[in-house]
């Protein structure tokens, strides 16, 4: 939010409406309707005073009316633009007799009643819709005593009630008694899969309430106990079972499959009687529940039908923004320059939203190209002289509660104040609250500082916002020092305050030590290559190499296989119509200019973001390119060994099964033809596993291949079981296909984890006995073909290659590590490297594509710039002081030492700054003190150990 | 078992929402309608025995099922083939409400169905308006124990006819519409019965076949259209007639406190909540209370002829309970059924009389100017 606000290339317009769009793709001409704030936010310095003295309560709609806000407000302590506003049918302005409190006490007269609505006329070329989604009203459904009860409480509301800067300040407590509950009850689709009319799987909720669930009780030690209850727990993200299965091991949180068909209300004590089916005892039984928590589902966002109109693109049977074709390019609508992004389209998890997000601009950037990257730069300020003694700024951040509640800010402050080369001491709500930005831009010139501190939250996130600050008043961004004091002192040692504070305070004073040593750098500037070289040739790395083809960019695309397709080639119809969508996007492949080399694979890779050196194998060709993207995907599971897989004929694989498919002579692959009576799906073969050669985490691909195979093979007059664990369909039209497969007669089994499945049969399978777990019983399902849905895999040679080549780091499931599984998707920590698809874990084809797009986007981005500006916080070599000796070179993981003669046949080494990670090992390694690490001198590290053990003595 | 239904069965997603819905499983250690259908679904032989007769096939499962599982209409299927096995169901009175409908099923009959018939009530033979009596004169002559009037509602309904200027017919060899046949799982009475009917329908050929009873609607209105594709003409419960036609009816006001009491068969089998309360509060100063479980999730009256035990009494008395914690003087409900089951469950020994219990048209007819 904060980024968006800052952006030099983004316009912001809060508390505006499309109403009207006319034009084409690429020459849109959109009316806005600007509706007025009643503050002028260039005036605004968000004081506050305004709301100190306005008369007038309201319930605050950020938090979901559990707490109040005044009529002039600004609903939470992040917002952006941060300029209070107005809620005109509260404000008393408009009686006769004016109230005009805030007018008063408004110092930089920013109030404003004669703000109008006002129309604006913007050209654009094109239009991503991303209005997220609404939490369905439960009240519509009675029998859950939303809205009779109070201690029913929305998945949302209680999210407030979870956060450090909610009504509670982060306390669960009940509304009727403000006691914390003795147990809360977790209730899964709520007004979703098949609820209340709704078809689909709401997404967000399973994974919300297990969150929730870890919350309340890390939050409320009092808190004895939590249930959630459940049909089929959805956790299939990269971790997510990890996750859960982490969040069961606390023996206060347990599980249980159902739903409830009602919740009572206990009138005197607000306590809760949930119905629900004990499934061992087949009979009704009532939990106990001091709190009720509803995951509610996901509802189009208000209006959607009307901006549909207003936008003519089409909506789903859900009412969702329709993707056009979901398994070739999902965030295309049904009309040209009109695209969709996250819960808008569906509902999506974080990681799929910025995915899509990303994949959205890619797309739309297509139409505005000639118009890319002219707004970039931010104006130039003229630089402030930093020589001289250090000046220094400290500010510690309260971060709401995170901070706050643990440590004392006042008395961090006061000591801040007082140590050496300290000019200034202030603390902040929210340091990177747009309006402490300011306050501290403000403070800078007002007291000439030349170095800053601030002691927040972590400098992954934040660093760079400060850095702008500093840079926005024309004093070097490198004169800035981060301590984390969240992540590293309150969050840690939240339980022992007095501990925290002296920590906090040391770790305050060492980087006032640092500080003062900060020396100004100035970035470093590298010419971009605009090729891109992407590796391999699945669905992922099609569609990545198509649009950036379409965005001009020189494309090569390398796959070490004869065939194009990867995994989907292999489950053809089995994934949506995918199959069909390869083929057009081969055919599109053909077409475009892009430059497809086959049976072809890497062997060396040098070079650095914007000019990369890829050698090839075969035939030692060089291409070069500014940026990298693996779509390398992951291998299907090999069941050799499992399920009498490999010794028993019968027994094959979904891919095998799907070839058979293909042409439907030969399904029972006796060589005679025909058709089995009865087959059974093994799920899970290779997922949610910690053997070795298995995914730990779910495939995702696989339930959804399963129910259209068990359909496929259900017209063909086969009776089908499916064993599983969880069925999980999600995404557009699964749930209902999900349906149309058990109304087809699929007889679906869900066995218990760690229940048994065995294969029965001497030459040939027959049979395969497994517990089934709801009418808790063993069957024997009769099969003629046994089919295991095998799971994705790492390939790990291949990921291990790539990790020695690029330097990607891998995570603990063989996957490649993404930057950021939520905020950099298809980013790596290696510049100019980026990934999409299966390469970091197994996902559908549409997350697929759309992380394609996204580092399409992303490529764009870096390599539409004529130059790129690097870190300079990079290792220096002091010719005079190095001898040669080679030890940097040998020891860097990145290739970027080297030794190179000078002039008069002297031999030193020199470090590529470009590929330089400033990691600081060659520096270490130094036997002569040449090498200095930037940013992080001897010098600086050495005050920061003295301050810290000079405490003692003062 | 009706493949449809079978499939429909399988979309069972076991969520047990029906079973902690179902106010019989509540009370009774047989019954899980989750279990029952995932048996069917497997293919697992039900062998359900006392949990197949105990359903009261009230349709509260099907109302909450999420996967939209045919779980009521799966029941009569699954009788019909546990019969056709030699079960029987363990009727209650000897199976003598039973009978009543298989002697009528067997050609011509003796019976004296019009005797209580008296002159204020006016008829004619002629008229292209039908009213279905249904079994009420057998009830009132069977349960003179419990004091019921059931045909109370009957002639309620000729007045209220009679108000609008409609003579009704009515028919002096009517049988039973073959309902509890049906959904007892004897496929060949409800057949026989139907038959009958369906020829004295086509002989007197109405516009417009109107009951009290609705299980008489459900049946002629739905049932035999879908299998005989007969009677051909609209078949409506007087609550449907009587909020069509609020124009044409004029009520003296009475300060009277009332609930509704939802019959099954009804509200969730026909989805006639909006006409009952619309008939009821045209009476002037008349005041409706609502109990909290109403509409579609109201509770059956946990009345059957196939079975009765100590689970039914307990359903039933708790929905008393809940009628009178409303502070309504009366209890109105539209099915003679509610009317007898209730009854009995407050005739018991020791028992208190409760809140007195009335139909929908013998009240609305007291109350005609």
């Amino acid at each position: 939010m904060m980024d968006a606000g800052r952006h030099p290339g983004i316009e912001l317009h809060t508390l505006s409406e499309l109403t009207g769009l006319r034009g084409r793709a690429g020459a849109f001409r959109a009316t806005v309707r600007k509706h007025p704030r009643y503050v002028d936010p260039e005036l605004c310095v968000a004081c506050g005073r305004c709301t100190d003295v306005c008369p007038q309560v309201r319930p605050n709609p950020y938090d979901i009316g559990l707490k109040s806000a005044k009529a002039i407000d600004r609903l939470f302590p992040q917002a952006v633009p941060a300029a209070y506003h107005i809620d005109k049918d509260v404000c008393l302005n408009d009686n006769i007799m004016y109230c005009e409190r805030c007018i008063r006490a408004c110092e930089p007269d920013a109030i404003d009643f004669d703000q109008r609505e006002e129309t604006l006329e913007l050209e654009i070329g094109s239009v991503i819709v991303a209005t997220g989604f609404d939490e369905l009203d439960p009240r519509e459904l009675l029998p859950f005593g939303y809205g009779s009860s109070r201690n029913v409480l929305t998945g949302l509301e209680f999210e407030r009630l979870l956060c450090a800067t909610g009504p509670t300040g982060g306390h669960v407590v009940r509304p009727t008694d403000l006691k914390v509950p003795e147990r809360i009850l977790f209730v899964q689709c709520v007004g979703s899969r098949g609820e209340g009319g709704r078809s689909y799987c709401s997404r967000y909720c399973c994974m919300n309430s297990v969150k929730s669930a870890m919350l309340a009780h890390e939050h409320e030690p009092t808190l004895k106990g939590s249930t959630l209850l459940f049909t089929d727990m959805r956790a299939d993200g990269r971790g997510y079972d990890a996750f859960v299965e982490r969040c069961l091991e606390r023996d206060q949180i347990s599980t249980m499959r159902g739903r409830p068909a009602k919740i009572e209300e206990n009138p005197e004590t607000g306590d809760l009687s949930v119905w629900v089916e004990d499934f061992e005892a087949g009979r009704p039984t009532r939990i106990e529940a001091g709190m009720v928590v509803l995951s509610s589902a996901a509802l189009p966002a208000g209006g959607t039908p009307e901006l549909g109109r207003i936008l003519r693109i089409e909506l789903d049977e859900s009412g969702f923004v329709k993707r056009k074709c979901p398994d070739e390019s999902p965030t295309k609508t049904t009309r040209p320059g009109i695209y969709v992004a996250g819960s808008a389209g569906s509902p999506a998890i974080i990681p799929e939203c910025v995915a899509q997000g990303a994949a959205a601009a890619s797309a739309a950037s297509t139409h505005v190209l000639a118009e890319r990257n002219t707004k970039e730069q931010g104006e130039h300020v003229a630089p402030i002289d930093s020589s001289g003694p250090p000046r220094i700024g400290v500010f510690v951040c309260h971060c709401g509660a995170n901070i706050a509640g643990v440590v004392n800010v006042q008395e961090l402050r006061e000591e801040a104040a007082k140590l050496p080369g300290v000019v200034y001491a202030g603390d902040e709500h929210f340091a990177c609250a747009e309006i402490s930005q300011k306050v501290i831009e403000e403070v800078i010139t007002e007291h000439k500082l030349n170095r800053i501190v601030v002691a927040a939250c972590t400098p992954r996130t934040h660093e760079p916002v400060f850095r702008d600050v500093l840079s926005r008043r024309g004093l070097n961004p490198f004169l800035f020092e981060m301590v984390n004091i969240r992540d590293q002192c309150t969050w840690v040692h939240s339980d022992v305050p007095d501990e925290a504070q002296a920590r906090a305070r040391d770790q305050i004073r060492m980087s006032v030590a640092r500080a003062a040593r900060l020396e100004p750098l100035t970035p470093i500037r590298v010419d971009v290559n605009r090729r891109v070289v992407v590796i391999g040739g699945g669905i992922s790395g099609i569609r990545v190499a198509l649009d950036l083809a379409a965005q001009e960019f020189e494309v090569t695309l390398v796959e070490v296989d004869e065939q194009m397709g990867g995994v989907t080639a292999k489950l053809g119809t089995a994934v949506g119509e995918p199959g069909q969508a390869l083929t057009t996007l081969k055919r599109q492949l053909k077409r475009s200019p892009v430059r497809v080399l086959r049976q072809t694979d890497i062997a060396r890779v040098d070079g650095y973001v914007g000019n990369f050196i890829l050698t090839l194998h075969p035939g030692e060709e060089e291409l070069t390119a500014g940026a990298i993207v693996l779509a390398i995907g992951a291998k299907p599971y090999d069941p050799t060994g499992r399920f009498g897989f490999g010794t028993k004929s019968n027994v094959i694989t979904n891919l095998d099964l799907e070839r058979r498919l293909r042409d439907e002579s030969d399904v029972l692959g006796g060589g005679e033809g025909g058709v089995p009576a009865t087959a059974v799906i093994i799920q899970c073969v290779g997922s949610r596993c910690r053997e070795e050669g298995c995914n730990q985490g779910c495939s995702r691909y696989c339930c959804p291949s399963t129910v259209k195979q068990a359909l496929k093979l259900a017209a063909l007059g086969t009776r089908v079981t499916v064993l599983y664990r969880d069925m999980r369909m999600v995404g557009p039209g699964m749930e209902a296909l999900y349906r149309e497969a058990r109304g087809a007669g699929v007889l679906f089994v869900r066995v218990p984890d760690g229940g048994q499945m065995t294969v029965v049969g001497d030459t040939l399978a027959e049979a395969v006995v497994a517990d089934d777990m709801l009418p808790d019983r063993e069957i024997e399902a009769p099969a003629e073909l046994v089919i295991l849905a095998v799971g994705l895999v790492p390939d790990n040679e291949l990921i291990l290659r790539i990790k020695e080549l690029l330097k990607t780091p891998v995570g603990p499931d063989g996957f490649l590590m993404e930057r950021h599984p939520e905020l950099g998707p298809v980013e790596t920590v290696v510049d100019g490297v980026f990934v999409c698809g299966t390469v970091t874990g197994a996902k559908s084809i549409a997350d697929s594509l759309a992380e394609a797009g996204a580092a399409a986007g992303k490529v764009s981005r870096l390599l539409s710039r004529q130059a790129l500006t690097l870190e300079p916080t990079v290792a220096e070599v002091d010719r005079l002081l190095c001898r040669a000796c080679g030890k940097c070179v040998e020891i860097c993981e990145y290739q970027a030492p080297s030794l190179a003669d000078d002039m008069f046949g002297l031999q030193a080494a020199s470090i590529n700054k470009a590929s330089c990670k400033g990691c600081g090992t060659c520096v270490s390694w130094c036997p002569t003190g040449a090498i200095k690490a930037c940013h992080f001198t001897d010098g600086q590290i050495e005050a920061m150990m003295e301050t810290m053990l000079q405490w003692e003595k003062m | 078992m009706a493949n449809t239904e079978l499939k429909g069965a399988m979309r069972c997603l076991d969520c047990g929402k029906c079973t902690s819905a179902c106010p019989v499983a509540r009370f009774n250690l047989v019954l899980s309608p989750r279990r029952l259908i995932r048996q069917l679904g497997c293919g697992v032989d039900a062998g359900c025995g006392d949990a197949l007769w105990s359903c009261l096939t009230c349709g509260r499962c099907d109302a909450v099922c999420p996967q939209e599982v045919p779980i009521t209409a799966a029941m009569p299927l699954l009788r019909a083939d546990v019969r056709a096995e030699g079960g029987k169901p363990p009727f209650t009175r000897c199976g003598a409400m039973e009978s009543v409908a298989t002697i009528q099923s067997q050609g011509p009959v003796p019976q004296n169905r019009l005797e209580w018939l008296t002159d204020d009530l006016r008829t004619d033979p002629e008229s292209k308006t039908l009213l279905f009596i249904g079994c009420t004169p057998y009830f009132d002559k069977f349960f003179v124990e419990h004091d019921v009037d059931t045909l109370a509602a009957v002639k309620g309904a000729i007045r209220i006819l009679n108000a609008m200027g409609i003579e009704p017919a009515v028919l002096a060899d009517e049988r039973c519409c073959g309902h509890d046949a049906l959904w007892s799982g004897d496929e060949k009475t409800f057949s026989d019965l139907a038959h009958l009917n369906l020829e004295m329908f086509a002989k007197a050929a109405p516009d417009l076949i109107v009951t009290v009873c609705p299980e008489c609607s459900l049946t002629l209105g739905r049932t035999y259209p879908e299998r005989f594709e007969a009677p051909g003409c609209p078949v409506k419960h007087i609550t449907e007639v009587v909020s069509e036609h609020y124009e044409e009816l004029e009520f003296t006001a009475r300060e009277l406190t009332v609930t509704f009491q939802d019959p099954c068969r009804l509200g969730r089998h026909q989805d006639l909540y909006v006409e009952p309360r619309e008939g009821l509060e045209m009476i002037p100063d008349l005041e409706l209370r609502e109990m909290p479980r109403n509409r579609a999730a109201a509770v059956c009256c946990a009345g059957s002829w196939l079975t009765c035990n100590q689970a039914s009494k307990k359903i039933q008395s708790d929905r008393l309970a809940e009628a009178e914690a409303t502070g309504a003087e009366l209890m109105v409900t539209a099915c003679p059924k509610c009317l007898i089951h209730f009854r009995c469950s407050q005739s018991g020994v020791g028992e208190e009389p409760g809140i007195e219990i009335r139909d929908f048209a013998d009240l609305l007819a007291e109350s005609l100017q």
